[in-house]
């Protein structure tokens, strides 16, 4: 190996002295298709793919190329294939990503004979090489054009999203473009982020002819109306777009940059029944009397006519084999085209060498009745939420993406925030007075679309933290940066400074340090079901389709309110997994059930089981617990005061009826658990609000955060809590079996505690005392209890890595250590500093900290 | 002695009775305390489900309802107790159990009385009886007719449904649940004033204006009276309670690429039923407080662009006077 150097760099050191003047004969460049030049530290099979031309007028002979730093080779030469005249090759020089992260000033010489003379061409290339992500990092996403990298890496996002595509047809020579793309993919990955594509069918469809094509009609054959959208039942389409995602995924799949992708966000919600031949043909599996009702309009996409339906009772139970309700359900997931359409383009994407950390994603996913199916197979379900009035809605809407993804186990749940505020439910009147006016109104006096009030975004946060999501998301860019910042004028405008800085500054205090914990912790399994019952909505109208505006919304603040805990459950999930693992059945809205629903219903309350409905609910099922519904009145402040005295009622309702296992003593103050064994995580998110000066003064939001203080409690004996945003230990009481504490909160702040039956006690980080450059250690991190023992719970953990200047190394960061154990692999890298190491563990939950230095040979 | 003797033992007694009674309700309470001990009774003592249908403890009331239905016919005597039960849930479970079952006169007074119940829930139980109840309900299209003015709008709506066949669901094009994200970006590209004359009107005191077509464009109306938009009828020499209909005609221009083409109503006092073409678009029937209330209608599945377009409107008037009194457009959106 080392003689075979030496010999080409003398090879190449003759060549570059008596040939210099032949430079210009050999050309190269970087590959427009294939060349990557940013790199994840460790990535295998790493390669920088070069063009290289003959000009000359004879052919090239015996050619090697050499990629290398400074002279250091980063891989063997490779020999180059002979190049005829005026030719190109594309070849792939090995390069070795195992180097410390970093920018490099590579170069690539490529040297050959031509007519028994020696040519070389050299070609200056920076590589950079980044730290690989630690594990289960949560991925922070803006929805959103950002001209360049800068800002959303210094707001603290993960992946920023750009829609791509081959839009002029599937013929056309894209190289410019993939080069392009690929180009972009690399600027943001040196950066630090991951990029996040938008496919959308519609995109591919842009031609008149096209779109003409597939449009949705109706039963006369005519286009339903200029929102109709496009058939995706289309078998053409279907074909197309397979196409399409098999040609992004052969273009950008190997690139680590493209980290995931959105799917035809807002088809579904804006689909009409359609009556194309291939759709006609699918709904003749249903019984002439469903087809009956299509053509007489009792049948439409969110409504049944009751009076449709063949022997309907008063008591509003149907049989479960209702043509009209299968037919509905079956649209939904399958008959409007997008879900399939969605699972294919998934599934040509992924089978076309996507890399393996590539995911897609449906948003908004709940845009749909309670129906299981949203997105098909992608991995995430996703949905958008405005906060107005009530922020803890948010919550409302991700259990609704709980409760979708139930009927698909493999998807997982990420949740995303309106940066964006809509002027006319917010503040929709320019005070005439010019003294009136908030100064945002002076500055922007027409627009239409706000930014979110920092407290709210704040709220929203909290309330998603404390679910069990993979990954949070914002939109509206051009909402929360100065103008300068975008990339044209929107309707979009920065409305309020504020909310940049908060959501900065939450990211890197919360979402940073917790995060990997966050994605490990499970949910604590709530014995408080809230059914949303898909035949009401098709028959009655109901549902909150993802807006959580509704009753049904409503009754879930109301139990947040309470401190109960409730899980969002679909008609299916009673049939398949019954009512056992519950205490409570919540059903608002139910006026109408399928028989075997019903009777998992009688079941439940025969084991004791407790319902609490309201007036809506079918005379069928005797609750236990009744409310009138409460509709808002424009007056959010009297709303939530409403709302909150029903919470109340209920909270001294189930006294005496249901078993605790945390509370709140403030229904401002609204708790939240998870668990992880027998370790608790328990949240609170602060929901004291009142008008401020920002919308306020329009009376339609109640969008300024005040401090709030509750006495929290869970059910344990002496355990020992700890703050995981301060990382100390807190001071309890017991009270029965309750261990209760102070929680003081800040405007819209929110925080999670974590108790454990058992303190702890030391940390303790194992690793061997010398590592060689080159070589890996394995290194041990450890929480422990008394005894030595490893504490049961995922801990937060801040690991910190330094080299002998003091230079932060790869695998510093945040963790979350799974039965307090983190093992963590060194790969020190052959130019890494030699020297004193430093390894610095500090436990977020305890406070404690521990060092250890080791030695780097 | 004896004496003594006897006040000892009705100390024991009392004592017995005593911590008989609070073991037994302490058994009670520790059963309604402790969902998971809450097992379901196997057998029935009627006479303690009957005590218990009075308890003040609803959740014993509306178990001992459920045990009654579970029970079935021997129930029934017990369950009929329930229909004058303070508790609503208990009322409106008995009606719908019961109704159905009692001979026809009796099944009548009991839905007489349940339309007229205080609880939402009750009357709606007992429309939905009405409508959809397979058994025979004497005077069925009286008590529909009562329900059909129900203060609940969306009983009332029920009702009407089946009394009167013309009903859409009207949505507001912005509060549509796949519109509302885009809302404001909704653009008025064109506004069309409804003309204030040339209206053709007429009373229909006999209600029979929609089995007889009145709404279709041919429909000849030669002999309606003149009459204007934008004021009462009582303007127009109109002294009338009752149901009224308004026929006219409108243009559209060429084609528009819209997303919605709203009806516009600045009000009407105080309900209204409407026809595009002889196509159903809507209604506006919230009761005597519509009489002041704007409302927007959809027509866009009924227009004919580029033309004349016939339209139909159905009022009807409780109170005072009556009619379209204010004015009406058109407004066509895209997105």
């Amino acid at each position: 190996m080392k003689k075979t150097l030496f010999l080409f760099f003398l090879f190449s050191g003759v060549c570059f002295l008596c040939a210099e003047d032949l430079k210009d004969l050999l050309k190269i460049s970087l590959s427009k298709t294939r060349g990557r030049t940013v790199f994840i530290r460790m990535e295998e099979n790493t390669e920088v793919y070069l063009k290289i031309e003959n000009n000359s007028s004879a052919v090239i002979k015996n050619a090697r190329a050499l990629l290398a730093v400074r002279d250091i080779p980063l891989r063997e030469p490779v020999k180059v294939p002979d190049l005829a005249i005026g030719t190109e090759i594309d070849i792939a020089l090995p390069f070795d990503a195992s180097l410390r992260s970093g920018k490099y000033e590579a170069s690539v010489l490529v040297a050959g004979e031509l007519n028994g003379k020696n040519v070389e061409s050299k070609l200056n290339l920076p590589l950079v090489i980044i730290p690989r992500p630690i594990p289960n990092t949560m991925p922070i996403i803006m929805w959103g054009r950002c001209p360049d990298a800068i800002l959303p890496k210094e707001i603290g996002f993960t992946q920023v999203q750009r829609a791509f595509g081959f839009r002029q047809g599937l013929d056309k020579d894209y190289s410019d473009y993939v080069a392009e793309i690929r180009k972009m993919l690399d600027e943001y990955l040196a950066a630090g982020l991951g990029v996040s594509g938008h496919l959308k069918c519609i995109f591919y469809t842009g031609d008149k002819d096209a779109k003409k094509k597939y449009t949705r009609i109706n039963k006369d054959g005519i286009p339903h109306s200029s929102r109709a959208g496009i058939c995706a039942s289309s078998p053409e389409l279907q074909e197309y777009m397979s196409r399409v995602s098999t040609l992004i995924a052969k273009n950008f799949g190997d690139h680590p940059g493209l980290k995931s992708c959105l799917l035809n966000s807002e088809e579904t919600d804006h689909s009409y029944i359609c009556f194309h031949k291939w759709d006609q043909k699918a709904y003749d599996r249903f019984p002439e009397e469903v087809m009956n009702s299509l053509e007489n309009g009792l049948i439409s996409e969110r409504h049944i006519d009751p009076g449709s339906i063949k022997n309907f009772r008063p008591n509003r139970i149907l049989s479960d084999d209702n043509p009209q309700i299968e037919f509905m359900r079956w649209w939904w997931c399958e008959g409007s085209g997008w879900n399939p359409m969605n699972s294919i383009i998934n599934n040509s994407m992924k089978s076309t060498g996507m890399h393996k950390d590539f995911w897609t994603f449906q948003d908004p996913a709940v845009r749909t009745p309670s129906v299981w199916g949203s997105g098909g197979n992608v991995d995430y379900l996703n949905h958008w939420t405005y906060t107005y009035p009530d922020p803890i809605k948010i919550g409302q809407c991700a259990d609704e993406l709980f409760a979708m993804t139930e009927g698909h186990p493999e998807q997982q749940v990420m949740k995303m925030t309106q940066i964006i505020w809509y002027r006319s439910k917010t503040a929709p009147n320019l005070p005439k007075d010019d003294s009136k006016k908030g100064q945002w109104e002076k500055d922007y006096p027409d627009a239409r679309f706000i930014t979110i009030a920092p407290d709210h975004l704040r709220e929203a946060l909290w309330c998603k933290l404390s679910r069990p999501i993979k990954g949070i998301m914002y939109h509206g860019w051009e909402s929360l940066v100065t103008p300068e910042h975008v990339f044209r004028p929107s309707s979009y405008k920065c409305t309020n400074s504020e909310t940049r800085k908060v959501l900065k500054e939450e990211i890197s205090n919360v979402v940073k340090p917790l995060g990997s914990m966050l994605m490990q912790l499970p949910d604590w399994l709530t014995d408080v079901g809230l059914l949303e019952s898909f035949t009401s909505q098709m028959l009655y109208r109901r549902g909150s389709y993802g807006w959580g505006i509704s009753w049904e919304a409503d009754m879930h603040l109301i139990l947040q309110w309470a401190a109960l805990q409730p899980r969002i459950i679909y008609e299916e999930s009673v049939l398949k997994n019954g009512l056992d693992k519950f205490k409570i059945l919540v059903m608002p809205n139910c006026d109408a059930l399928p028989e075997n629903v019903y009777k998992k219903i009688l079941d439940f309350q025969k084991r004791g089981g407790i319902v609490i409905a309201d007036s809506n609910l079918t005379p069928a099922i005797v609750p236990d617990i009744e409310f009138k519904p409460i509709y808002r009145t424009d007056n959010p402040k009297i709303d939530k005061e409403n709302l909150q005295k029903l919470a109340a009622s209920l909270r001294t309702q189930l006294t005496d009826v249901y078993r605790r296992m945390f509370d709140s003593d403030n229904m401002d103050v609204v708790p939240r658990l998870r668990q992880y064994n027998n370790a608790y995580y328990l949240f609170a998110v602060n929901d004291y609000r009142t008008y401020g000066d920002y919308v306020g003064q329009h009376r339609l939001v109640m969008e300024k955060g005040l401090p709030s203080k509750a006495v929290l409690s869970v059910r344990s004996e002496n355990p020992a809590v700890y703050d995981l945003t301060v990382h100390r230990k807190v001071d309890i009481s017991q009270d029965g079996k309750f261990a209760k504490w102070t929680a003081e909160l800040a405007p819209g702040g929110g925080n999670v505690w974590l108790i454990l039956d058992k303190p702890i006690v030391k940390l303790s980080i194992e690793l061997p005392e010398l590592v060689l450059a080159g070589d890996s250690a394995h290194m041990t991190l450890k929480v422990l209890c008394e005894d030595d023992v490893p504490v049961g719970a995922i801990v937060p953990l801040k690991v910190q890595v330094s080299d002998p200047e003091g230079k932060k190394a790869e695998k510093s960061g945040f963790y979350g250590a799974k039965d307090g154990v983190l093992e963590i692999s060194l790969d020190i890298a052959r130019n890494d500093l030699k020297g004193e190491w430093l390894v610095i563990l500090y436990d977020l939950a305890s406070g404690l900290e521990v060092k250890k230095k080791f030695t780097v040979k | 002695m004896n004496k003594k003797m006897n006040i000892k033992l009705q100390w024991k007694l009392f004592l017995m009775w005593a911590i008989l009674t609070a073991f037994t309700s302490h058994a009670i309470s520790r059963e309604e305390s402790n969902p998971e001990r809450r097992l379901p009774r196997t057998s029935f003592d009627i006479s303690q489900l009957e005590r218990e249908l009075k308890s003040e403890n609803q959740f014993k009331r509306r178990r001992a309802l459920r045990e009654l239905i579970f029970i079935g016919a021997d129930g029934e005597t017990v369950l009929a107790t329930a229909l004058d039960s303070e508790d609503s849930v208990l009322r409106r479970v008995a009606i719908l159990k019961l109704a159905e079952k009692a001979p026809p006169e009796h099944r009548y007074a009991i839905l007489k009385k349940a339309i007229s119940d205080k609880s939402d829930s009750v009357r709606r139980t007992a429309v939905d009886i009405l409508i959809y109840s397979s058994a025979e309900i004497p005077r069925r299209n009286e008590l529909l007719q009562i329900a059909s003015r129900d203060k609940n709008k969306s009983i009332a709506a029920i009702a009407i449904r089946k009394t009167f066949p013309f009903y859409k669901e009207v949505i507001p094009f912005r509060e549509r649940v796949d519109i509302m994200d885009h809302a404001e970006s909704i653009k008025i590209e064109k506004k069309i004033e409804m003309p204030r004359k040339g209206w053709k009107f007429t009373t229909d005191p006999n209600l029979v204006g929609h089995t007889k077509k009145w709404f279709a464009p041919e429909f000849n109306d030669t002999n309606w009276k003149e009459i204007e938009i934008g004021k009462h009828w009582d303007n127009f020499g109109v002294k009338y309670v009752g149901i009224a209909w308004y026929r006219n005609t409108f243009a559209l221009p060429a084609q528009i690429n819209a997303a919605a083409v709203e009806l516009i109503f600045e009000a009407v006092d105080e309900a209204a039923w409407v026809w595009v073409n002889g196509q159903y678009v809507g209604q506006h029937d919230i009761g005597s407080r519509g009489w002041d209330r704007q409302f927007v209608l959809d027509i866009i599945d009924a227009i004919k662009w580029g033309t004349e377009n016939q339209i139909t409107i159905r009022v009807f008037n409780e109170i005072g006077a009556g009619g379209i009194w204010k004015p009406v457009r058109i407004e066509i959106l895209t997105i």
